[in-house]
């Protein structure tokens, strides 16, 4: 099997059942989808015509294989428009090149012939493959004008070649354009029928798509909204859970209606809201992310986020009645990020500098990444948390970048294992 | 405040226009007037022709042409109510959907997520002809905003200024996305909250009339 056919190409078998001699006429008629006695009749017709039925007959049974044609393998019948038109260019091939052939034995009428054939078969089977492909991919639609072409040049210079071995060129001329004029009113007569199929086609690909779309989100509702639905009809002594179930659904249907389907390794946005949602579920708080600018991941970014989530985290546990607001900026000289809740604050001079959970994961963070944390509080005025460094433009490009990882990592560890 | 703010709620979910209703009367203590509800575009521009109410909540997603259809009927197109002020409502926190709506003509935009007070706090803003900036949408500004302003417009006086936040405009920004009130922006920056709504008036000016090509081709790559 050529790679180049597509997978769904009908085959052609020689029809086991309901055949005459070689089944050929029957496999043909299922194939073809056309009356099996208009084959018959036409193989005749051309075993007329110098033997050239007879040739392909033996053709046929030479190459095609004899097998029960299952029915994925038979064409739907075809509309009377067809046959007529399939008629109509049998008929005017007749009267072409049929009726003057006097003593058409010879080899140089039968190879023409035999050439016209095989091109308008090639054209027939790219027509035919063409209609039955849903989306034809890049690749196989160049090679579906390569073969059409090939079946163009093969077809027109048999043409050429019977109609100059057997006269001048001026006769030639005549011929041509006769057949080109048999061509164009093929044409117009097909044309009104080939439209019809294109426009059936395109209706078809529309409402394919359509029920793809509808089956998306059918299974989306399906497993996130009415899963979610179930579980806070069962949980519905617990606000807190309830409260918990319809925001993680809420943020899940919003990612997906108008999410940037970023993962959070490319993007410190993404990043940052990732560890919002985890917040959330986590401490049962509402967190509205306000985010600038965007960019890849890289150490200090990293680092930001990871500041910024500890920060989060404190303002669920000391504030988590009101929302809290998570504000990043990101510009090309710096990144801020502030998150800022509205409970009860505290006197910042009050604590004690070592019992302060922020030393180490906040502020210690930020500065080995060259940046800063600040905290501003008063009783009764919420508290803000503020984180800003500095950056260099070809950070993340940096050769060294990989190094100070490491050493981030080692700072890292090593902070951990004071604690 | 002498009489109340006449107020449409459009909104095609009863069950909400129920909710907000309540949820005003409660919280706004005779301050405001719910005089009309509508469910679909139509029926709002009917509505808001016939009453001519001060001020609209305005669900972005409607039935017959959205939000942005009931804007451009009332104001700039058909002009049936240029005096009503407009205040957005939705769940949906597009680019897309928030610029849409403020390019066409409404004076805020806030999510349905916002607290009765502070909704009542907004419509009132509103109705005072100042401007409404979720900290989402003062984050949208700042990013459609951001560096340079366009070198593909042409550089009059008029545009150079429309494509330009000035310095104190995008402080005032960073604090309504960092999650401030107007108050409290006023106590950060040392002005008054009638100077703080002044700079959000001048910037929804801006967002409405700049012709800033990054400001639709920002909103459309975000919209996806």
């Amino acid at each position: 099997m050529s790679p180049l056919l597509p997978e769904d190409t009908l085959r052609l078998y020689r029809s086991r059942r309901g055949r005459l001699a070689g089944g050929i006429c029957r496999g043909l008629s299922l194939h073809l989808g056309v009356s099996v006695w208009l084959v018959r009749v036409t193989f005749l017709i051309f075993t007329f015509l110098g033997g050239l039925g007879a040739f392909a007959y033996a053709g046929f049974w030479i190459f095609v294989p004899l097998r029960e044609v299952p029915d994925s393998e038979r064409s739907p019948q075809r509309p009377p428009v067809r046959l007529f038109l399939l008629t109509l260019c049998a008929l005017g091939l007749l009267v072409l090149f049929g009726l003057p052939m006097v003593r058409p034995t010879q080899l140089h009428t039968i190879i023409p012939l035999a050439a016209v054939a095989l091109g308008l078969a090639v054209l027939w089977r790219q027509a035919d493959d063409a209609q039955r492909a849903e989306t034809p991919q890049p690749r196989t639609r160049v090679a579906h004008m390569v073969r059409i072409g090939l079946g163009a040049v093969v077809a027109l210079g048999g043409l050429l070649a019977l109609t100059t071995t057997r006269s001048g060129w001026a006769e030639t001329g005549r011929v041509v354009i006769a057949a080109l004029a048999l061509l164009v009113g093929a044409a117009l007569i097909g044309l009104p029928y080939f439209l019809r199929v294109l426009r059936d086609l395109a209706h078809e690909r529309t409402e394919r798509a359509r029920s793809q779309e509808r089956a998306e989100v059918a299974a989306m509702m399906h497993d996130s909204v009415l899963h979610t639905l179930t579980l806070i009809q069962r949980c519905q002594d617990d606000p807190a859970q309830v409260a918990r179930l319809a925001r993680a659904q809420e943020r899940d249907l919003r990612e997906w209606l108008y999410g940037e389907r970023k993962t959070a390794a490319e993007s410190f946005a993404e990043a940052l809201r990732t560890a919002a949602a985890e917040v959330e579920d986590r401490h049962g708080v509402r967190l509205d992310v306000v985010t600038v600018g965007d960019s890849p991941l890289d150490p200090q970014l990293e680092a930001c986020v990871a500041a910024a989530r500890e920060a989060m985290v404190n303002a669920a546990k000391y504030a988590p009645e009101a929302a809290i607001s998570v504000f990043a900026e990101l510009a090309e000289d710096r990144v801020e990020v502030f998150v800022k809740d509205r409970g009860p604050g505290f006197d910042l001079d009050q604590v004690a500098p070592d019992r302060m959970g922020v030393r180490g994961s906040i502020v210690g963070r930020m500065h080995r990444h060259g940046g800063h944390a600040e905290i501003r509080t008063a009783p009764g005025e919420g508290t803000e948390v503020r984180l800003t460094a500095k950056r260099s433009a070809a950070r993340a490009a940096r050769p060294g970048a990989a190094e100070e990882t490491q050493q981030t990592q080692q700072a890292e560890k090593s902070e951990k294992a004071e604690r | 405040m002498t009489r109340p703010i006449r107020l449409v709620l459009v909104d095609d979910h009863k069950l909400f226009r129920t909710g907000v209703r309540a949820e005003l009367d409660s919280a706004a203590g005779g301050a405001l007037e719910i005089v009309g509800e509508a469910q679909d575009a139509p029926g709002a521009i009917a509505v808001i022709t016939e009453l001519k109410p001060d001020v609209v909540l305005l669900d972005v997603h409607l039935p017959g042409g959205g939000g942005l259809e009931v804007l451009r009927q009332c104001l700039f197109g058909g002009r049936k109510a240029p005096d009503t002020r407009f205040l957005a409502l939705s769940v949906s926190d597009a680019a897309e959907d928030v610029i849409g709506v403020i390019r066409a003509g409404a004076r805020g935009y806030v999510t349905k997520s916002i607290s009765g007070v502070d909704l009542v706090d907004a419509v009132r803003r509103v109705a005072e002809n100042d401007a409404v900036f979720s900290p989402k949408l003062a984050g949208f500004v700042l990013d459609a905003f951001s560096g340079a302003p366009g070198a593909a417009a042409p550089a009059t006086s008029v545009d150079e200024e429309l494509d330009r936040l000035t310095a104190r405009e995008r402080e005032v920004l960073r604090l309504i996305a960092r999650g401030y009130a107007y108050k409290e922006i006023a106590r950060e920056l040392v002005i008054s909250i009638k100077t703080v709504e002044t700079h959000v008036s001048s910037v929804l000016r801006k967002l409405q009339l700049s012709n800033r090509y990054e400001l639709s081709r920002w909103a459309n790559d975000r919209s996806l």
